[in-house]
């Protein structure tokens, strides 16, 4: 197993808390579980919110919970997922820009070269 | 994890957690952008209909030429609340009535349906009675009004028909002017002048909308409601407003006792029904429930059901309230036709946008609906897009 490949599988602790891989992985968690929600048809219960019964023959109580799982995943995906994306790009460029600050002030220290 | 590797983390959480304000504080404000609505609020006059309204009056008169889709339907609303089968009805009617007056060429087909609805509401009433279409308690007891007869089955036959007979008045007239004498009779013999929707327990939603068929019989058949419009006015004003919010309550007895305070599903139609009796009084309301009832979160509008200064029992029908900000999609759906009825373009666009992003429209080749509500709600939306022409008419006449 190359280096890079046992990085990814295997990586340490201090890699998997950081916070742009742990917003990330929220953020593509609530994405794939809404895709899942919304391909499974959940959608048409979301009637309960208005207090009518889920379409289909299936148990009332179950479809009423999809429809407010689906709910508060759409909400979660719309609300939640933007403002994490966001916030993860915001800290590669302030990573990026600190790290291209850092270096210039590595190699302008004098005596150095 | 050594100590520095710990700090440099903790400091990278704290950047990250600076960074999620930073990115709500952006995302929120710009979110409504892409649910606003792109049609705006719909003209008073004239025959173009608004994308939505088109594509939901498609949907709503598909269930109507299919019985089969129409059945699965009206069975899910009736397992919740058997009342909302029944004003899916009335709203339809009354939106094709204003479609047609909007276009009349199109109104022979919109017509056959307003008959369609009608008859078969009609023949349900006959063969089963007046609490097929009320909730279940209404069988408990008798209404104290000799006829036994309910308000809110009667009026709403009575306001689907006038609404028809506006558009072209050769149907209905015998059954029409029977309803409008009852419905005299019944709101004549109470002390506060309204009749009753169910056993002891008027509602100011139905009795709002008998005063429309009362004026709709003004101008279909010339009779002279004014006095009674006048003392009914003086009646409710003096028993049926509650004090803290200056709004009409909901519910009462028989004999005028406020039981239910000002609700957001009831309130909004009673203002715009009361547009043809008392345009003032009407605006009043409809002022007053906006500055106690609605509300805006970053573009996004949203009604309460109930007044914060309303401490008392709440109705058990109006449907699910959303925790914390007691908002219900009731109030929501009934705001959009206040705000549409009174011409409140900021008010209608910011429900819209709500609608979009929370309702779930539902578009497929038989048109759109919305995932959150039912048959009622987006009739009550189609109703709120092409609503004006029939109240004009009601208006204009006066």
């Amino acid at each position: 197993m190359n280096n890079r490949v046992r990085t990814f599988l295997l990586p340490k602790p201090a890699v998997l808390l950081e916070p742009a891989r742990v917003l990330s992985g929220i953020a593509l968690t609530l994405f794939l579980l809404f895709l899942a929600a919304h391909f499974l048809g959940w959608r048409e219960n979301t009637s309960i919110l208005s207090g009518t019964m889920p379409a289909g023959n299936g148990s009332p109580l179950a479809g009423g919970l999809q429809g407010v799982t689906y709910a508060l995943l759409w909400f979660s995906t719309i609300i939640l997922v933007p403002i994490l994306a966001l916030a993860v790009a915001l800290q590669k460029i302030l990573e990026r820009i600190l790290l291209n600050h850092s270096s210039v002030r590595e190699n302008n220290v004098p005596g150095d070269g | 994890m050594r100590l520095s590797g710990f700090c440099s983390l903790l400091i990278r959480w704290c950047i990250s957690g600076a960074l999620l304000i930073l990115s709500t504080a952006i995302w929120l404000p710009l979110l409504h952008l892409f649910f606003k609505p792109t049609d705006g609020l719909p003209p008073k006059q004239g025959r173009e209909l608004s994308p939505l309204a088109e594509s939901i009056a498609h949907r709503q008169l598909a269930l109507w030429e299919n019985s089969e889709n129409r059945a699965e339907s009206t069975e899910r609303m009736r397992r919740s609340n058997a009342e909302w089968d029944f004003m899916a009805r009335t709203y339809l009617v009354l939106a094709l009535a204003n479609m047609s007056l909007r276009n009349p060429d199109q109104a022979s087909r919109y017509i056959t349906i307003m008959d369609s609805i009608i008859g078969d509401t009609v023949a349900i009433e006959r063969e089963r009675g007046h609490l097929h279409f009320l909730m279940d308690y209404a069988a408990a007891s008798r209404f104290v009004d000799h006829s036994q007869r309910s308000l809110f089955v009667d009026g709403e036959i009575a306001l689907m028909q006038g609404a028809r007979r506006l558009v072209r008045d050769d149907a209905w007239s015998g059954d029409f002017a029977e309803r409008v004498a009852h419905l005299k009779k019944q709101m004549s013999t109470s002390p506060v002048l309204c009749g009753e929707s169910y056993p002891n327990e008027g509602w100011m939603f139905c009795n709002s909308i008998a005063l429309v068929t009362l004026r709709m019989s003004d101008v279909l058949d010339g009779t002279d409601h004014g006095l009674f419009f006048h003392q009914w006015l003086s009646a409710v004003k003096q028993s049926l407003v509650h004090q803290e919010s200056g709004m009409l309550v909901s519910s009462f007895t028989w004999n005028g006792h406020p039981l239910d305070g000002p609700e957001g599903s009831s309130i909004f139609m009673s203002a715009h029904c009361l547009e043809v009796i008392d345009e003032e009084f009407a605006r009043m309301q409809y002022d007053l429930a906006k500055r106690e009832l609605f509300f805006s979160v970053f573009g996004f509008g949203l009604a309460r059901e109930w007044p914060k200064s309303w401490l008392g029992p709440m109705d058990i029908d109006s449907g699910p309230i959303v925790p914390i900000v007691e908002a219900s999609a009731g109030s929501s759906g009934m705001a959009i036709l206040g705000a549409a009825a009174f011409s409140d373009k900021d008010t209608m666009r910011r429900l819209v946008t709500s609608l979009n992003f929370a309702a779930f429209p539902i578009e497929d080749e038989n048109g759109t609906r919305f995932a959150a509500s039912n048959q009622v709600g987006d009739a009550v939306i189609l109703y709120s897009l092409v609503q004006g022409p029939l109240w004009r008419r009601l208006r204009e006449d006066q």
